[in-house]
């Protein structure tokens, strides 16, 4: 005697499964290509900031005087376009946390993310040296995610400074497994042979720094006293 | 990559199954059962090993039943307390006292009793739990559909839960009621507690009575029952029980040790069954559930490590970096979430979808329990939600590994 089977439960279940299954990878596909438009949308942004800042450069140095309204205005393009960057950056992060993301996407993303960053990490410099900037600290963190365990632990430190010093404190992450000919020559420039490396204000460090070291280093490149240096450890 | 794949398949059982179960919910409706024709002789067995603490409170309970014709046999099982002394002094019971060997479980007990049975249905009483008056006059109903309804599975509860454990055990077993509730409707009820199920007995004896051999008796006699196409039905309208549920942390190990033990074994022993045309959706839905069921528990564990332990850890060894330093994260503590937060986009409404099944059940079983919920409940219920099934499957890993490594199962008395 053989007993009940459910034949078409089962089959009515496995088609509502795969339905369900369907609409829920479409939706991921969705909401992918809605991340992807977002970041391609403040690409755009930066551009456009880029592009500003370059013409205020062009047009003061035309004028040849050292306009200290113009130094403003670049003081504050320049302000803005830090944090359109960051929140860009901070994007990007999430974006390859993600495991469904598509890799060749964040590969992409992820070079154009680092060729604005280097772009904004010059212009800053050139800024510095015909205006008088706010008093800041920038920082250019030498890392890999192939090739270095302990690049986190550096990153967590910086970011804990980035985190309290705010737009004072100026990290650019340079990604070494981006294959990019730009990372090659500022690699070279600082000859950077191990990660991670840390150059602070064109003073290189190699290898892991702990908090307390980070601090000193930091505090000692701000031409001006910073509350957040005078406090005790 | 591999680990995505792996996710999907386990994403796909577990959505089939849940939405299984669903549609017995919706399509198959608790049917009223018939009304009992006249009153058989119920025989209710009581087990009782070093049960002083319990017993008279116990066959108590039995006595008040609320039902014409019962014959109460207590089984003495070699207690070395006062259990014995006790149940001589209970009036209008017949006490059995047999010998105990070391080796000897609850199984001896029961079929010493089995043997003075003359009832045309026989109940089992753990010594520790009880049972409530009108749970025969629920439960004998069911019997009336057919002549091969075995057993009728009690409406198990925790008996006065008191500390953290037992308010989650509580839960468990309200949960767990509701599944068998649902999965009775397709004859795939596969455990009998030994709190009050209650046996057609000229079948048991058939059988062979309990398997005084098995780690879990009151398994093993349902899957016996199945094999032998008989049937078994769980009590939907009151017919409560209630069981002592353990209330340290090593004795539910103990505990778990014998049902997750028993439940291994008995799918090891009964593995013909599986996908097996004779025995129907026990054959198709039961045993492939409780194989993949092994399987859900090793990811629950991997899944908890992934997401929520190694991230913690890790979260940890950063604030150790920044010496603990943490006032800049408070005072800016952001708590937006925009699109860029969605991780595992693909996988995340399949999971979504299987936590509202879950949640609708398990809100359901809370009201057909009768159970309100107060806001003092609301931190054992997230404990419940979080952690427990992570504890459970520590403990579920544990006995796959002593079983892999050949470790022998013995009875242990609970702890209070």
């Amino acid at each position: 005697m053989a007993r009940e089977i459910l034949k078409r439960r089962y089959v009515f279940v496995l088609i509502a499964t795969i339905i369900i299954f369907l609409l829920g990878f479409f939706m991921g596909i969705v909401v992918n290509e809605k991340k992807a438009g977002v970041m391609e949308q403040m690409k755009a942004i930066q551009d456009l900031d880029d592009l500003s800042l370059q013409l205020q450069f062009t047009y003061l140095n035309s004028l040849d005087v050292n306009s200290t309204e113009g130094c403003k205005a670049i003081g504050a393009a320049l302000e803005q376009s830090w944090i359109n960057l960051n929140d860009a950056y901070n994007n990007l992060i999430k974006y390859k946390d993600n495991p469904d993301a598509d890799q060749a996407t964040a590969r992409l993303l992820e070079r154009n993310d680092l060729l604005n960053n280097i772009r904004y990490w010059f212009l800053l410099k050139k800024a510095k040296s015909s205006c008088e900037l706010d008093d800041s600290v920038s920082v250019l963190f030498f890392f890999s995610e192939k090739s270095c365990s302990e690049c986190g632990t550096q990153s967590t430190i910086l970011e804990h400074y980035k985190k309290i010093l705010g737009d004072r404190f100026l990290l650019f992450h340079i990604n070494g497994d981006v294959d990019d000919a730009m990372v090659k020559i500022l690699a070279n420039q600082y000859s950077v042979t191990k990660y991670p490396t840390v150059v602070i204000e064109n003073q290189k460090f190699e290898g892991v720094m702990q908090k307390e070291e980070v601090k000193k280093l930091i505090c000692s490149k701000f031409k001006t006293e910073q509350p957040e240096c005078a406090a005790a450890q | 990559m591999w680990l995505n794949v792996f996710l999907w398949i386990l994403y796909f059982i577990a959505l089939y199954f849940a939405i299984f179960l669903l549609s017995i919910f919706v399509f198959e409706p608790d049917s009223k059962p018939k009304k009992l024709a006249h009153f058989p002789l119920v025989s209710v067995i009581i087990p009782a090993w070093n049960e002083e603490k319990d017993i008279r409170e116990t066959v108590e309970s039995a006595k008040t039943l609320n039902y014409p014709k019962l014959q109460i046999i207590a089984v003495d099982h070699g207690s070395d307390d006062n259990t014995g002394k006790i149940l001589d002094s209970i009036q209008g019971i017949k006490v059995l006292h047999i010998k105990r060997k070391h080796s000897d479980n609850k199984a001896v007990a029961f079929n010493a009793g089995l043997k003075h049975a003359t009832g045309e249905f026989v109940a089992c009483l753990d010594a520790d739990s009880s049972v409530h008056p009108e749970a025969l006059n629920c439960m004998l109903p069911y019997f009336m559909e057919s002549e091969k309804i075995a057993v009728v599975t009690p409406m198990m509860l925790v008996k006065e839960p008191k500390n953290l454990l037992q308010r989650l055990q509580k839960y468990e077993y309200i949960t767990s009621l509701f599944i068998k509730r649902l999965t009775s409707h397709i004859n795939c009820i596969y455990v009998a507690p030994g709190p009050f199920s209650v046996y057609r007995t000229n079948i048991l004896k058939e059988l062979g009575g309990f398997d005084e051999n098995a780690i879990a008796e009151d398994m093993e006699i349902v899957y016996r029952i199945q094999k032998n196409q008989y049937l078994a039905r769980q009590c939907l309208n009151g017919g409560y029980s209630y069981a002592l549920a353990p209330r340290t942390l090593s004795s539910l190990f103990k505990q778990r040790k014998r049902w997750y033990g028993g439940s291994l074994s008995n799918l090891y022993k009964y593995k013909e069954l599986t996908m097996n045309r004779q025995y129907g959706d026990f054959g198709f839905f039961h045993m492939p559930r409780s194989l993949l069921g092994i399987l859900t528990v090793f990811t629950t564990l991997g899944l908890f490590a992934y997401f929520v332990l190694i991230p913690v850890l890790r979260k940890i060894y950063d604030l150790y970096l920044i010496r603990f330093e943490v006032m800049p994260y408070v005072s800016s503590y952001n708590i937006a979430v925009d699109i860029f937060d969605l991780k595992n986009t693909h996988g995340m409404f399949v999971v979504l979808i299987l936590m509202l099944i879950s949640l609708f059940f398990f809100v359901y079983a809370l009201s057909t329990a009768g159970e309100k919920l107060n806001k003092k409940d609301i931190p054992t219920l997230i404990i419940f939600l979080t952690v427990y099934p992570f504890l459970l499957s520590c403990m579920y890993l544990a006995v796959v590994v002593k079983k892999a490594f050949g470790g022998k199962f013995v009875w242990h008395k609970m702890e209070r």
